[in-house]
C-alpha cells in the first residue's frame, strides 16, 4: 500500500462567509503499481483531493498515510513526500519558466540534489518518454513550442524526478483529439512498461474507461461509486444523475443487455464490441 | 497564503449600506475621514467609535470576519504605538529601561495616532466591504467627471481601476496555482538567505508575467472586438441613481463632521 487517506475532509477558508467544504469524509487507498482514475464534474472536489496526495493540502480532519507513516506539517517530510509523488496540474504548460527546455525539465531533478551527469541522463530519458526528441528540443525556448509540446515538456519535468506515483490532472484538457489520444497512450505506456503507479483525473468516462484499472466517481466532495470500470458503469442511473456521460460502447452493451442479450460489460473499444456482436450473432445462428 | 488577507474584500449583502449609491458612500467616507482628523480628544473618538459601530451593525457584516480582517493593520498600529512610546519626548517620565524612557507625551500621541489609523481603516473597510468593486469604480468615475475639464482622463482611470480590481483575484489564484505546481516539483521558497530566496521566486515570477501579458493581450483584443474606444459618448448598463436616502446619508455625515468639529473647538 502506497498511500491511504482515512476519513479526510477539507474546508476552504473556514470561519469566513466564503467557507466551502470541498471534501467530505473520503477514505481511499492507493496501491503500488495500479492505474486509478478519479472522475467527477467540475467542482466535485477532484483537484482538492489530489492535492492531499502529495501534501500540498493537509486535511481539515482525517489522516493521510504514506507507506504507513502519517503525513503532517513537518516541512522535511512534506518535501520528501513531494519528491516521491509527482503531481502534474491542469494546463501544466503554464508552469514553464526556464530559458530552454533542458533547464526546465532539470528543475525538478536539481531540487532533488542530483549530480549534473545524472540530471542530464534523466532529462533526456524523460523527454523521450513523452515522445520528444531530446537533441531537437533541448536548447529551444519552451515558449517557442506548440501548446501540445509545451504540455509534454511540463510532463517530462515531473517524470524526470522519477516519482513512485504520478498524478495527472486532466492531462488531455484542451488538446485536439489526436493530441489527446497521444498523451493518454503515453501515460498507458508509463504504467505498462515502466510499472509506474498512475492516478489520472478526468471528467470524461470515455477517456479512462479502457485505460484505468480502478475508478472512483466523486460528486460534491464524496465518493459516490468505486470499482473497476465495468462495475462502475453498471450504475448507469447514478452516473447519469451526476451528469457523467457513459462511454458509447458501454451504452451499446447496456442496450443489448436490456434487450435480453448476455454481453460482458468490460467492452470499451469498437473492435471489442464488434467481436462481441459477431459472437452473439454467430451464437444465435447455430 | 493570500487567502488570509480579507481586509476590504467585498461581501455581497442587502443591508441599507449595501444599497446606498456608491457616490454617496464615497462622499460620506471623505466626510468621515475629515471627522477622524478633526477629532482632538478621546471623548471625540469615543463618539466616532459609537457611530462607526452603529454603521457596522446596520451593514449586517459579520463582526468576527470584519475584525479578523483588521488584524494586519493592528500590527502596523502596534508598531507606531511602540515607536511613539520611545521616540516622542516631553512631559513626565513614566517608565525607564536603561537609557530608554517612555514619557507621557509619547504615550498620549502614540495612542492618538494608533486610534487614528484604526478608525481610518474601519471607515474605508466599511465602504469596500459593502460596495462591489465595479460600483466603486463607477462612483469614482462620476465624482471625477468635473476633473475632465482640466484634462484628467476620469473614464480611463476608472476603467483601469475596474480592470485591475477584476484581475486581483484571478492573479492571486494563478500565483497560488503556480506556487503549488513548483512546490510539486520540489521547489523550496522558504529556506536559505535572502538572495537564495529571491532567486527561488524566479520559477514563480516568470510564469506569472507570461500569463499576465497573455491576459492583457486577450483582454485588449476582446475589448477592441466589441468596439471599445474610450469614454466619450459611452452609455452605461447600470445608471447610478441617487435617491433621497443617498442625499440624506451625505447630509448626515456632513452634519456629523460639523458637530464633531464644533465640539472640539
Amino acid at each position: 500500500m502506497l498511500l491511504n487517506l482515512k476519513n479526510i475532509s477539507y474546508t476552504y477558508m473556514p470561519g469566513t462567509p466564503f467557507e466551502v467544504t470541498a471534501l467530505k469524509n473520503i477514505t481511499l487507498d492507493i496501491h503500488q503499481g495500479e492505474y486509478l482514475a478519479i472522475i467527477g464534474q467540475t467542482g466535485s472536489g477532484k483537484s482538492t483531493l489530489i492535492q492531499h496526495l502529495n501534501g500540498l493540502l493537509l486535511p481539515t480532519t482525517g489522516e493521510v498515510y504514506l507507506d504507513g507513516h502519517q503525513v503532517n506539517k513537518d516541512k522535511k517530510r512534506l518535501t520528501a513526500m513531494r519528491r516521491r509523488i509527482g503531481l502534474l496540474f491542469q494546463f501544466p504548460e503554464q508552469q514553464l519558466f526556464e530559458e530552454n527546455v533542458a533547464a526546465d525539465v532539470a528543475f525538478g531533478p536539481r531540487n532533488l540534489g542530483l549530480s549534473d551527469q545524472e540530471i542530464a541522463v534523466r532529462v533526456d530519458r524523460a523527454l523521450r518518454l513523452v515522445g520528444l526528441n531530446p537533441s531537437e528540443v533541448r536548447d529551444r525556448s519552451p515558449f517557442s513550442l506548440s501548446g501540445g509540446q509545451m504540455r509534454r515538456v511540463a510532463m517530462a519535468g515531473i517524470l524526470a524526478m522519477e516519482p513512485d506515483l504520478v498524478i495527472l490532472d486532466e492531462p488531455a484538457a484542451g488538446l485536439d483529439p489526436r493530441g489527446k489520444e497521444e498523451i493518454l497512450n503515453r501515460i498507458d505506456a508509463l504504467h505498462r512498461e515502466h510499472k509506474m503507479t498512475v492516478v489520472l483525473v478526468s471528467h470524461s468516462m470515455e477517456d479512462v474507461a479502457s485505460r484505468a484499472e480502478r475508478l472512483i466517481v466523486l460528486a460534491d466532495g464524496e465518493i459516490r461509486l468505486a470499482g473497476t470500470p465495468a462495475d462502475v458503469f453498471q450504475d448507469a442511473a447514478v452516473l447519469e444523475e451526476l451528469g457523467l456521460a457513459l462511454p458509447q460502447m458501454t451504452l451499446l452493451m447496456l442496450r443489448l443487455r436490456s434487450a435480453g442479450k448476455e454481453v460482458p460489460m468490460n467492452i470499451f473499444s469498437v473492435e471489442a464490441a464488434k467481436e462481441v456482436i459477431l459472437q452473439m450473432m454467430g451464437g444465435d445462428k447455430s | 497564503m493570500f487567502k488570509s488577507i480579507t481586509i476590504g474584500q467585498f461581501l455581497p449583502g442587502e443591508s441599507l449600506l449595501h444599497r446606498l449609491d456608491p457616490r454617496a458612500k464615497f462622499i460620506a467616507l471623505i466626510l468621515f475621514i475629515g471627522t477622524v482628523f478633526v477629532v482632538q480628544t478621546f471623548f471625540g473618538y469615543l463618539l466616532l467609535g459609537i457611530v462607526l459601530f452603529g454603521l457596522l451593525i446596520v451593514s449586517q457584516l459579520p463582526l468576527r470576519y470584519f475584525f479578523r480582517g483588521l488584524r494586519p493593520v493592528f500590527y502596523i498600529t502596534l508598531f507606531t504605538l511602540i515607536v511613539h512610546f520611545f521616540m516622542t519626548k516631553g512631559g513626565e517620565i513614566i517608565l525607564r529601561f536603561g537609557p530608554l524612557t517612555v514619557e507621557s507625551d509619547g504615550v498620549y500621541l502614540g495612542t492618538f495616532m494608533a486610534l487614528r489609523i484604526i478608525f481610518l481603516v474601519i471607515c474605508t473597510s466599511i465602504l469596500t466591504l459593502t460596495t462591489s468593486p465595479i460600483a466603486l469604480a463607477d462612483g469614482l468615475e462620476y465624482l471625477m467627471r468635473p476633473l475632465t475639464k482640466i484634462g484628467v482622463p476620469s473614464h480611463e482611470i476608472a476603467m483601469m481601476m475596474t480592470i485591475a480590481l477584476r484581475f486581483i483575484p484571478t492573479l492571486m489564484e494563478e500565483s497560488e496555482k503556480i506556487t503549488k505546481a513548483q512546490l510539486a516539483r520540489g521547489a523550496d521558497f522558504e529556506s536559505g538567505n535572502i538572495f537564495r530566496r529571491a532567486k527561488s521566486m524566479v520559477p514563480l515570477l516568470v510564469p506569472l508575467f507570461v500569463s499576465v501579458f497573455r491576459r492583457a493581450d486577450d483582454l485588449a483584443i476582446a475589448m477592441e472586438a466589441r468596439c471599445y474606444r474610450g469614454g466619450k459618448g459611452r452609455t452605461r448598463l447600470r445608471e447610478l441613481l441617487a435617491t433621497p436616502l443617498d442625499y440624506f446619508a451625505v447630509l448626515l455625515s456632513a452634519l456629523f463632521l460639523i458637530a464633531v468639529a464644533w465640539s472640539q473647538v
